[in-house]
């Protein structure tokens, strides 16, 4: 009988991604977490076409101030700050954790930041039993600082803050949805957290 | 009928888990790889849940997914290093070097020579569905196969090769 290298090949290959399948992990898939990053990324969608739409409504002259102030709600009565995820963590973010209980978190709209709410509820002005401490993770590594222009939904408030990498307090000027474009080397992301009076 | 997106995660979900974990070769880049082919799953869920095959569908959506990610991290990512010897490839006494050596190398091949091969060789899909789940020819299939094999050849008999190119998309 000859010898065939390319079925001897074929075969050892098989046997390895067979091998590689009997080392999967298991685990059952959370539903729950599908819908919330579903949910997440059509807010991420709305919010910018819902600024586009008042922008719109001024131009009009509608007069759009009377709903501005201290609401958290955009413009078009939705916000982009989804609740915070008690899921587990992402499993790249979670190198310095350990056990099984993770404090909330928010994903950026790429997926590639999370920001780790260590001061959950999140409070403006800072709360007196706990202070705002937020732990940055990247995807790609040690970001060096964050350069961030944040937003207050359905003002005009805007705040440029340089939040160095890993763990900082952040404290904002008032209570909101403040939504986050973040300026990390070359990549550019956006995330929305949201601030609550104490 | 249609199938519920629950009930689908809880009859199909570990079979997902398993062929993401088989594609990307570490547990991390499977739980994300599934994570953005369900959501993209769920928001046509509808529609995929009153399909005869749900489980085919999704499961291309896993492949289409690795390969685009792949794609996008190309650049970032340039695997350097060697591949291990290879004592012998039938003495089955190294079976378990070999199986080591093999899933190493299959590192370095293309998102789609990869799925290629997971798809025919573990899960034993014709090239015809093959071709279908990465949206593209029947010869593209047959291609994807012999260099992808040609390639694991290169790196399995010449252990001494350096590996210093990244994966073509």
């Amino acid at each position: 009988m000859s010898h065939d290298p390319d079925h001897d090949l074929a075969a050892t290959v098989t046997a390895a991604l067979q091998h590689l399948d009997g080392r999967a992990p298991g685990g059952p898939l959370d539903a729950a977490r599908v819908r919330r990053a579903v949910r997440r990324r059509r807010l991420t969608i709305a919010g910018p076409v819902a600024v586009v739409l008042a922008v719109t409504g001024i131009l009009a002259g509608v007069a759009l101030s009377g709903s501005r102030g201290d609401s958290a709600a955009g413009p078009s009565g939705t916000s982009a700050c989804a609740p915070l995820d008690t899921g587990p963590i992402p499993l790249w973010a979670r190198s310095g954790f350990t056990g099984d209980s993770y404090p909330p978190f928010a994903t950026s709209s790429s997926g590639n930041l999370v920001a780790i709410v260590f001061g959950d509820p999140l409070s403006a002005p800072p709360a007196d039993d706990h202070n705002n401490k937020i732990l940055w993770v990247y995807r790609g590594g040690a970001p060096g600082n964050l350069d961030v222009t944040a937003h207050r939904e359905g003002s005009d408030q805007v705040v440029h803050r340089q939040i160095p990498a890993g763990p900082s307090i952040v404290d904002m000027p008032a209570a909101g949805c403040w939504v986050m474009d973040l300026q990390i080397g070359d990549h550019h992301d956006r995330i929305a957290l949201r601030w609550t009076a104490p | 009928m249609t199938l519920g997106f629950d009930d689908y995660l809880a009859t199909h979900g570990a079979a997902l888990q398993r062929y993401a974990f088989v594609l990307t070769g570490n547990a991390t880049d499977a739980e994300d790889l599934v994570q953005a082919a369900l959501v993209q799953a769920y928001r046509h869920w509808r529609r995929i849940g009153k399909m005869a095959a749900p489980h085919a569908y999704v499961r291309r959506i896993v492949t289409g997914c690795f390969v685009s990610q792949r794609r996008r991290r190309a650049w970032t990512e340039r695997p350097m290093g060697t591949v291990p010897d290879v004592a012998d490839p039938v003495d089955h006494t190294e079976r378990v070097a070999d199986l080591d050596a093999i899933v190493r190398a299959l590192d370095h091949l293309t998102a789609q020579q990869r799925a290629v091969l997971v798809l025919r060789h573990l899960l034993g899909l014709p090239d015809g569905e093959i071709a279908r789940e990465l949206g593209c020819s029947v010869p593209t299939v047959r291609s994807h196969a012999s260099r992808g094999l040609h390639r694991l050849r290169e790196l399995l008999h010449y252990p001494d090769l350096e590996i210093d190119h990244e994966p073509r998309p």
